[in-house]
Parts: structure tokens; C-alpha cells; sequence
């Protein structure tokens, strides 16, 4: 009896609290200020892509109070305000906070996505709805090749251009003959696997082997001991953090050796990865959009600010969110009026240069609005990353061939 | 009985012409798109109570037909060009007919084999639809261009199917082949005994529910415009959140599920909204809490409120209609 009591009371009390949320759900965004002008930024700031939209939330903010500090964020008078929304990393939640962001908060341009997939959603819906969409890492190539004129990527690469910089080292210093693609079956991974199958054909290096895994996969050693079998020059791998590393590790205890092994992005810059894969990262190269060391203005005063600020070392992801920041809050201070077309007018006309290189919207080999990426090879040397091509930027000489585990 | 049973239907009514009413008075899109959201989930939910409520067959593998209807409309706007509506035709169909020999060979057993089949079949479509990539366009997914972005028009059309979803769950529910089912899940022994083929009608509960996920998976592609295999046959995002979003409600009640994805999506939306990087730790306790504390569900717990304020007033001790078919 006495349970019941108590079931009775929570039961009624839930139902209270339920009704009182389920009610209060109308009166969300009512109270926007209208004196502002904002600019929706949709990141996974939970879930598994948690590390990486975090990493790009204090990029963005970094960037504002910078250009806060310098007077920018203020156009005639209203402010401009960063509205952050959470997507999860779940394409349905991203059309949610889409919606949310340009029906209720009525922002003024969109930027953000982290996945291809959430970045896919958000770019259909800002084409739909005729916002300006400015992507921040989401990579798919059909993103920009699409044709849609509200959808912008500047500091992203078409997946299958991360390894520019890579086939110029091919052609110049590794001149393999035989290559192993190794790579995670995701929207990111098949794109860049075909990317780089593609250049293979065109030069006739033989591909001997080519294989995916499951995103979540944690036993690599049967897929490792079948490449082992081919023998490859080199190993093309396009991998997140904790996949990155324990192949790597496994090739370790499998004794598995090739002259060169490359990451395609991603997992293999991380600091996690280093980490997590100890001194079996020691010599992996990856190929990467950004790096601390980077010639570019401001690329290293970046690095070392958000250090400071946050106590953990920011990869490209975290640049590439900076840069974004200043191309936007650069566009709307350019815009002639603020309205949708008017700051798709000036951010088609955007010339900046970012900590990411010079950034401009532009329509070549079937994309639209998209910036031509630079990109580098980096190899980890004792526990840090190094820029080893292209060949003025460098930060340390590459190792070729890397030596065999046990020669180590 | 009869009075109430009317009662019943003039109150379903209501809330039919309310739900009609609502876009001409919410006119705020992302509103109505939470109610579209609604409406999908309320769908599935739906469905997945005929099979799971009332015949007490549970299934971990939803996923499959949703897939497979989301699929279906994806395809045949990427392969032939066709208008991905005529999915919502052809989604329905093919997730029945997926659904066919799962329900021949495992319904034939008892126990957990069908749980597990469901389970291990999701996953399996998920894989397929992964690796056959010249057919489905693997993990890039399927992105189609929507020709009509009206939120008002995909509320109307979400509105019918689950309209119609509901009606047809019901009649089942409510004509003889309910009572078979019921009792399936009750005592199958004595449902045998009785002369009920059980893995008949096992199969006749499995079909529509499968049926039915399916459409809601064709109009869920139309709607959100873009899948890939790891969204629409996801383990945890959709086999599993059907069950909660059942459990939520009411299991085995008509109006248990939609209200459970009223309460799920918009409380979701809600906290996503206005609590951060919190939210999703505090929307997992409060769904610990319901389930602790309603076992029944929002519909059962209600009921419980109602015959425990009204014990004495009124002479129904056992409920009014419909109670015999809960547990």
C-alpha cells in the first residue's frame, strides 16, 4: 500500500512535469531580440563526433570575441550573435536545429556540419529555404556538386582532393608501384578511396589491394594479414581516431612492414591518435588541410592562443572553424543588405586570407562555391607532427622508407 | 459498452478536426516539422504495437522495413528518375514482403528466435545496403531534391497515413483476429488448444506492421530528403527508440504510441534546444524515471490515476472498453 502511495505520487508528479515542458515547448524563440544579427552554427556537440564539434564551438568562439575585440560584430548598430545548436551527430536532429535555426531564431546565414551526412541535410534544407550555407569540415564531393547556389565550402576539401599534395610527393620522391587502400566504409572514406583509386589509374600504379571496414571495428588483424600477403609499397588508409590507432597498432604485433604508410585526414592528425597508438604512430604520414606550422598569417598565433585558452592542442578541424568564422563575419560586413541574397552576393564575392590559406567561393571541375584546397603531407617524427611536403613549408625532412618495426 | 464505445469514437473525433486545425493555427514551420517528426514516429510506433503490444511478439528490428521503405522511394528517384511518392506505393510493398519469411520460419518457433531474427536482420539489411554500393549508392547515401517544400502539405500527408494507420491497427485490434492476437501473447498453449493457428496469425500481425513501417519510410524520405544505411537502419536510432517511444506511451493501448512520440520528439527537440551539451544525459534520465515509475506507460499511468481518484465514485472497477486487451 505504502508503494502504491509513493508510485501514485511520482506518477502524478511526472505528469505535471511533463505537461509543463510539453506546453512551454511553444514559447521557445518567441523572445529573439530583434536588434541582433545571427548566425546559426550547427556542430555535434554530443555523442561520438562530440570531440571534433566541440573543437570547432571554441574555434568559432575564439574568432568572435577576437573580431568582437577588433569591431567587427557590430553592422549599423546590431550585433552580431553566434547561436549554437547541437545535431547529435544525427541527420534528423540536424534538419530539427535547421529548421529551428532560420523559422524561429531567423538567422541570418547557417554554417557548421561535421559529418557528411548532417552536412548533406543542412545544405538541402538552406537550398530549399534560399539561406546562405557555409560548411565547415563536411567533405562528401557531392555537397558542392550539386549546383545549389546557397551552399558554400571554403575551408573543406572535396574528399577526393585531401591527397593533392600527397600525389606530388608520389610523383617526385615515393614513386610507388604497388599500393593497399585501407578504408572506413563511411561517406568520408568511399569518397576519398575512389579519389585516390582514381589518380592510381591515371599514373598505372597497380592497386593490390583495396578493402573497407565497418566504422567501429576493432579487430583489423585478419584484413592486416591479408595485405601483408601483397606486399604494397604503400598504404593508403582513411581512418577516425580510434580505428586509426589500433590499426596501426596491430600492424606493430603483426610485423607488417611497407615503405610508407598514409593516413587520408582525419583520425590520423589527431592528438588522440598519437595517444592512443604510442610509438607505433611513429612514422605515419597523413595527408591534411591545416597545420600549426603552416606559413599561412596568423596560422600560428592560432595554434598557440587556443592552447592557452583551452588547454588542448587544436588540429585542422579547429582551423577550419576559425577561418570560417572570419569569412563569415567578413561576408556580412561586406554585404550591401542583409537580407538571404545579399550576403550570398557577398560571400560569392569573398577574397580573404585565413589562417587556412586565401579563401574564395568559386565554380571549377563541376563544383560550385567551393574554395581549391591547399593540403599537405605530415609525418609524426618523435612524437610531433611534421610538414614534410610540399617541399617549402616543410618543417623537418620526411622519412623514406621508413624503416622496419624491429630494425627500430 | 455501446455507449462508451461511442463515446470512444466521437472523441477520436475531436481529435482528428483538431489535428486537422492545428497548421491554420501553429503557423510556424519548424513547429509543424516537429509535429511531421511526430507523426513519422507516431506511425511506427503504431505499427510496431500491433506486432509488439497486442501480440506480445517483439522485434529489435523495425529498422529493416523503415530502411527498406526509405529505400525504396530513395531509389527509384535515383535509378529511374521517378518521383520518390511513388515509394510511398512501393516501400510499403517491398518491407511486407521482406518481412515474409522471417515471420514463415521464426514464428513457427517461441521464445526470444524472433527477437533475435529481427535483430540480426536489421543489421543484415543495414551491411547490404552498405556494401551494394552500384545499387545503393553505399554509404554516400541517396539525396533527393524535394519538388514541394510546403511543411503544411507533409503535415496533411503525414496526418493521413498515420490516420490511416491507426484506423487499421484498430479494426484488427478490435475484430476477432484482435482477440486472437491478445490471446497469442497471453498463453500461446491455451490459444492453440483453443484451435487458433497462432503462426498464422502471428504472420497476420507481422505484415501490417511491417507494412506500415515501411510507408512511414518512404514518407520519411520524402520528407527529410536524404539517407544513408547507417541512419535509416540504425540499431539504436530506430529499432530501439520505436520500442521506447512505445514503451513511453502505452503498450498495447490505440493512443499509447502517438502520444509516447509526442512526448519523445517534442521533449527531445525541447531539451536539445534550451539545455546544451546536457541534454541528452538529462532526457535519458527523465525516460529512467517514466519507465520506473509508469510501467505502463503515460496511458497506463493515467488510468491508474483515474481509478485510484475515482475508485469510489464510479462502479467500473475494471476500466471501460478496451481493457480486456491489456495485460
Amino acid at each position: 500500500m505504502r508503494r502504491s502511495k509513493w508510485q501514485l505520487a511520482m506518477a502524478c508528479l511526472l505528469s505535471v512535469c511533463l505537461l509543463v515542458t510539453v506546453t512551454g515547448c511553444g514559447d521557445t524563440g518567441t523572445d529573439a531580440g530583434k536588434d541582433a544579427i545571427k548566425l546559426g552554427v550547427i556542430l555535434p556537440l554530443t555523442g561520438s563526433e562530440a570531440m571534433f564539434g566541440t573543437m570547432e564551438k571554441n574555434a568559432f568562439e575564439m574568432a568572435y570575441e577576437e573580431l568582437k575585440a577588433a569591431g567587427k560584430t557590430t553592422i549599423n548598430g546590431k550585433e552580431i550573435k553566434l547561436v549554437f545548436e547541437d545535431d547529435q551527430g544525427r541527420q534528423d536532429v540536424a534538419k530539427s536545429a535547421t529548421e529551428k535555426l532560420v523559422n524561429q531564431d531567423k538567422v541570418a546565414l547557417l554554417s557548421g556540419g561535421y559529418s557528411s551526412a548532417c552536412t548533406n541535410v543542412i545544405a538541402g534544407s538552406a537550398q530549399t529555404m534560399n539561406i546562405p550555407f557555409v560548411a565547415v569540415t563536411g567533405s562528401a564531393d557531392d555537397i558542392t556538386k550539386k549546383g545549389w547556389q546557397w551552399v558554400f565550402r571554403g575551408t573543406a576539401a572535396p574528399a577526393s582532393k585531401y591527397t593533392g599534395a600527397l600525389w606530388d610527393m608520389m610523383d617526385n620522391v615515393i614513386k610507388s608501384k604497388t599500393v593497399a587502400i585501407i578504408y572506413e566504409n563511411t561517406d568520408f572514406g568511399t569518397s576519398s578511396a575512389k579519389g585516390f583509386r582514381q589518380e592510381c589509374q591515371k599514373r598505372g600504379i597497380q592497386v593490390v589491394f583495396d578493402q573497407h571496414y565497418e566504422s567501429g571495428a576493432i579487430d583489423f588483424k585478419p584484413m592486416l594479414a591479408n595485405l601483408k600477403n601483397t606486399s604494397p609499397d604503400l598504404v593508403f588508409a582513411v581512418s577516425y581516431v580510434m580505428d586509426a590507432a589500433m590499426i596501426v597498432k596491430q600492424m606493430k604485433e603483426i610485423d607488417f612492414n611497407s615503405k610508407f604508410f598514409v593516413g587520408g585526414g582525419a583520425g590520423y592528425t589527431m592528438p588522440e591518435f598519437k595517444e592512443n597508438a604510442g610509438d607505433a604512430s611513429e612514422f605515419v604520414a597523413s595527408t591534411t588541410l591545416w597545420v600549426p606550422g603552416v606559413t599561412w598569417p596568423g596560422a600560428g598565433d592560432f595554434f598557440k592562443k587556443y592552447t592557452d585558452k583551452y588547454t588542448k592542442e587544436p588540429d585542422y578541424h579547429g582551423a577550419q572553424a576559425y577561418a570560417t568564422a572570419y569569412v563569415l563575419i567578413d561576408a556580412l560586413n561586406r554585404a550591401g543588405d542583409l537580407s538571404p541574397a545579399g550576403i550570398q552576393k557577398a560571400l560569392k564575392e569573398t577574397d580573404l586570407m585565413t589562417v587556412m590559406g586565401p579563401i574564395k567561393f568559386e565554380d571549377w571541375e563541376g563544383y560550385t562555391n567551393q574554395t581549391k584546397p591547399s593540403t599537405y603531407v605530415v609525418q609524426w617524427q618523435k612524437g610531433k607532427l611534421e610538414v614534410v611536403w610540399p617541399e617549402k613549408v616543410k618543417s623537418a625532412a620526411h622519412v623514406y622508407p621508413v624503416p622496419n618495426w624491429k630494425e627500430r | 459498452m455501446n455507449k462508451i464505445k461511442k463515446l470512444n469514437w466521437l472523441f477520436a473525433l475531436l481529435v482528428l478536426l483538431a489535428a486537422i486545425a492545428v497548421p491554420w493555427v501553429i503557423k510556424a514551420p519548424y513547429h509543424l516539422h516537429i509535429l511531421i517528426l511526430v507523426m513519422v514516429w507516431a506511425t511506427i510506433g503504431t505499427a510496431w504495437n500491433l506486432l509488439g503490444g497486442y501480440t506480445g511478439q517483439v522485434s529489435f528490428g523495425h529498422a529493416a522495413f523503415f530502411g527498406v521503405g526509405a529505400y525504396a522511394a530513395g531509389l527509384l528517384n535515383l535509378h529511374y528518375g521517378l518521383s520518390p511518392w511513388w515509394g510511398m506505393a512501393l516501400g510499403p510493398v517491398v518491407a511486407a514482403l521482406a518481412a515474409l519469411p522471417i515471420g514463415l520460419i521464426c514464428f513457427r518457433l517461441r521464445g526470444p528466435y524472433f527477437a533475435l531474427a529481427m535483430l540480426a536482420l536489421g543489421e543484415i539489411f543495414r551491411l547490404m545496403f552498405t556494401n551494394l554500393t552500384e545499387f545503393t549508392n553505399g554509404a554516400k547515401g541517396v539525396l533527393i531534391m524535394p519538388e514541394i517544400t510546403s511543411k503544411m502539405f507533409f503535415y496533411y500527408v503525414g496526418l493521413t497515413v498515420l490516420v490511416v494507420t491507426l484506423l487499421v491497427t484498430y479494426l484488427i485490434v478490435h475484430s476477432k483476429i484482435g482477440y486472437y492476437l491478445v490471446s497469442i501473447r497471453e498463453d500461446q498453449d491455451a490459444a492453440t488448444s483453443l484451435g487458433i493457428p497462432t503462426t498464422f496469425y502471428k504472420n497476420v500481425a507481422l505484415l501490417p506492421s511491417a507494412f506500415f513501417t515501411g510507408l512511414a519510410g518512404a514518407f520519411y524520405m520524402n520528407y527529410v530528403a536524404f539517407i544513408d544505411p547507417n541512419i535509416v537502419f540504425n540499431l539504436s536510432n530506430v529499432s530501439v527508440m520505436v520500442i521506447l517511444v512505445v514503451m513511453m506511451g502505452g503498450v498495447a493501448t490505440t493512443w499509447g504510441p502517438t502520444i509516447g512520440a509526442g512526448i519523445y520528439i517534442a521533449l527531445g527537440e525541447y531539451f536539445r534546444a534550451t539545455l546544451g551539451s546536457a541534454n541528452v544525459l538529462v532526457f535519458g534520465i527523465l525516460v529512467c524515471l517514466i519507465i520506473m515509475f509508469m510501467p505502463n506507460g503515460i496511458i497506463g499511468g493515467l488510468e491508474t490515476l483515474k481509478q485510484k481518484f475515482f475508485r469510489s465514485g464510479t462502479g467500473l472497477p475494471g476500466g471501460g472498453n478496451g481493457e480486456v486487451l491489456r495485460s
